[in-house]
């Protein structure tokens, strides 16, 4: 999941930066309002999390500017502003979230998680797919009613596919998602990522969960629906 | 709350008084006058029954008096229940006549006949009803006649005619009179008392609703104005002072607001940034190194919210200070050349040259040193640290009509003049966004203060070539433009 983060608090930004990633989330930061909305505007992200009081350029122009840019990330401001029409005018200018500083680090996650569902049309936390059950409130995965242990990459992997269920994610998809600078990642990052994975969720005896499609890219998906021309 | 006095109920009593004194007095004046007229016509006709009675006395040849008075025509003194009395004696006191009337031997005392004027006196006659009396000393005098002459007086004397009757129909006249008087005073009053409570309540009315509307007002509502078509001219000064002063409440208030806005946006970020690294270091605490730059992270935002804080804590007991610190006449260059040796790391790191311009090398300003010197710091480390690098700062003191003046005047090329009226502003600063943490915004606002309470402004002026120059000058002076 690729996140932006455009905060002129250094502290607060490099705290976030290090929580987020430690989560397994994708982010790019930004100090100011001109470089946060060069990189909103030239990158694909799915969650852009937004200061208002930026030097440059302020929060709310960022976000207007976007909006009519056509920019469908899902924007959650993050201000110290905290009046009712400070909220209203954010929401109004097209945001999709408020929060208000401070803020707890797990209310911003969550939120952040209730954006990204919203994105892919999921309403419930918990995806299940076959065997796989994914709690994405907890972040936590169960294959077969037992709990598995990923690192936050694989979980992010994972839950990348499981928000694309049923449908095949490409690998250049999956590197944008997962992968903060794709120019420093190895050709087969990707493939040995799934492997990995695979080794994890998959269980003895049953065909893979995740299958790939040659030259198309991976789809996660129910043993039951898997066509037959899968590998 | 202590009760009020009411303007109505005050003029309504006052109105009340007035009028029944108004109505008793006239109705005392009224029947003081009825009276004194009805005695003036009761006591007429007395004496004209006494100078009739002393017409009929005549003085025969001898001295001796003969009254030729008739019964019959004058029966009011005959005796009865409504009997008049009459009198004459002769001017030895001797009664020469006196009324049927006089039961017995009964006459008036003799007491009564000291005057030899006409006395009117009120009495009790021998009835015993009240009674009033007239006595009157006519000359007689004795007529001879003669059929070849014409009548002459030979001799005279002086008799006395009392004529008394009773006063009691003029006593229950000038009562019922009276009576009229104080009822129709009663009854005017009370009808004045009715038109004054009217007049009252129409004329308090604008009183009224503009105290209700004054009343009405709440902090909420501030932008309500009390001043319409409907207010009389007398009560228009007051209307428009008190829509005056809402209106610099309503200033006050947004300010305050403002100001409360400001403090709590000022403190959410360096709150939200020791919350955030504390939940992360704590998220993952297995991590030494995480939880070394987030306790790092967090010590350093409480510091930035404390000297926020602290700074706020200066501001307001300046505020509240109302004592004028003790003030000295100080040398400015001294003052100026300590500033800027605390400056001159600063200013080359900043690759910006400040030039001095003493043109009034002697000059002084009456301040309390260790505040002038706060203040110089912070126009100085302003002009410092926002003047672009490589530009020049022009530091002046300078004369004029006698009095200092310190101009620091540095480039500032993304202000405007709208700015000028903003700098003193607490939390202003011309970044929006207030990235910049090493300055809350308050430094010129703390200034400003100290200025005030040394009888010293700030003036701040923008040139056409874009550079900023802040006087301090005497409080009440214009400053010269830069």
């Amino acid at each position: 999941m690729k996140i932006l983060l455009i905060e002129d608090s250094r502290r607060l930004r490099e705290a976030l930066v290090t929580g987020l990633k430690r989560l397994g989330y994708t982010v790019a930061d930004a100090s100011d309002g001109e470089e946060g909305y060069r990189l909103a505007s030239t990158g694909s992200y799915d969650v852009i999390v937004l200061d208002l009081m930026l030097p440059k350029m302020d929060g709310l122009t960022v976000l207007r500017r976007l909006r009519e840019h056509k920019c469908d990330s899902n924007i959650l401001i993050l201000s110290a502003r905290d009046a009712v029409e400070h909220r209203v005018e954010g929401l109004r200018s097209g945001a999709d979230d408020y929060l208000v500083k401070p803020f707890s680090f797990n209310e911003l996650v969550a939120r952040i998680q209730a954006l990204v569902r919203r994105r892919f049309g999921v309403k419930n936390p918990r995806i299940e797919v076959g065997p796989l059950v994914i709690d994405t409130s907890g972040r936590v995965v169960y294959v077969d009613g037992e709990p598995v242990t990923l690192t936050a990459r694989e979980y992010a992997l994972l839950e990348y596919l499981a928000l694309h269920r049923d449908r095949v994610v490409s690998r250049l998809q999956l590197e944008e998602a997962l992968y903060e600078d794709r120019t420093a990642l190895a050709s087969n990052s990707i493939e040995s990522a799934i492997c990995l994975l695979r080794r994890k969720i998959d269980r003895p005896g049953r065909r893979s969960l995740i299958q790939t499609r040659r030259g198309l890219g991976y789809i996660l998906t129910a043993p039951d629906y898997a066509p037959d021309d899968t590998e | 709350m202590k009760r009020c006095h009411s303007l109505q109920r005050k003029l309504f009593w006052v109105l009340c008084v007035a009028l029944f004194s108004l109505g008793l007095l006239s109705s005392y004046v009224s029947y003081r006058l009825v009276r004194r007229n009805l005695t003036k016509e009761f006591d007429y006709a007395l004496m004209a029954k006494a100078r009739t009675l002393a017409s009929l006395v005549r003085l025969e040849a001898g001295g001796h008096l003969e009254v030729e008075f008739a019964g019959e025509a004058m029966p009011e003194f005959e005796p009865s229940r409504h009997a008049e009395y009459f009198e004459i004696r002769d001017d030895k006191g001797t009664i020469v006549e006196k009324s049927k009337s006089f039961v017995g031997n009964k006459t008036f005392p003799a007491s009564l006949y000291r005057s030899h004027f006409e006395t009117f006196e009120n009495i009790r006659l021998p009835d015993g009803r009240k009674g009033r009396l007239v006595q009157i000393t006519p000359k007689v005098v004795e007529e001879i006649e003669d059929s070849e002459s014409p009548t002459h007086n030979v001799s005279a004397t002086t008799v006395s005619v009392v004529v008394a009757r009773e006063r009691e129909s003029l006593d229950h006249a000038l009562s019922i009179i009276a009576t009229s008087l104080l009822l129709g005073a009663f009854l005017v009053s009370l009808g004045g008392i009715v038109i004054v409570l009217v007049v009252l309540r129409r004329g308090l009315h604008p009183v009224r609703h503009l105290a209700e509307k004054v009343a009405s007002i709440q902090p909420e509502s501030l932008d309500v104005r009390v001043t319409d078509e409907n207010i009389p001219c007398e009560l228009l000064p007051v209307a428009q002072r008190v829509d005056d002063l809402l209106d610099r409440l309503a200033t006050a208030f947004e300010r305050e607001r403002r100001y409360t806005s400001d403090v709590a946006h000022e403190l959410r970020t360096p709150l939200g940034e020791i919350r955030t690294a504390l939940e992360i270091a704590l998220q993952w605490e297995d991590d030494p190194e995480l939880l070394k730059k987030s306790a790092r992270d967090a010590l350093d935002s409480a510091k930035e919210a404390e000297t926020l804080v602290q700074t706020l804590l200066d501001l307001a007991r300046l505020g509240k200070q109302n004592r004028a610190p003790q003030m000295t006449s100080v040398k400015l260059v001294d003052v100026v050349e300590e500033v800027l040796e605390k400056f001159s790391t600063l200013a080359a790191e900043r690759h910006v040259e400040i030039i001095p311009n003493y043109a009034a090398r002697e000059a002084t300003l009456i301040a309390n040193r260790d505040l002038l010197v706060a203040v110089i710091r912070n126009i100085v480390g302003n002009a410092i640290e926002y003047a672009p690098p490589y530009s020049r700062i022009e530091l002046a003191i300078r004369e004029q009509d006698g009095m200092a003046l310190l101009s620091v005047c540095n480039d500032a090329p993304n202000l405007s003049q709208d700015d000028l009226s903003r700098m003193c502003e607490p939390f202003w600063r011309h970044d929006a966004s207030r990235t910049d943490r090493q300055h809350v915004g308050l430094g010129l606002t703390i200034s400003h203060a100290l200025c005030k309470l040394m009888r010293l402004s700030l003036d701040f002026r923008l040139t056409k070539e874009k550079r900023l120059c802040v006087t301090i000058l005497p409080a009440l002076r214009p400053a010269e433009n830069a």
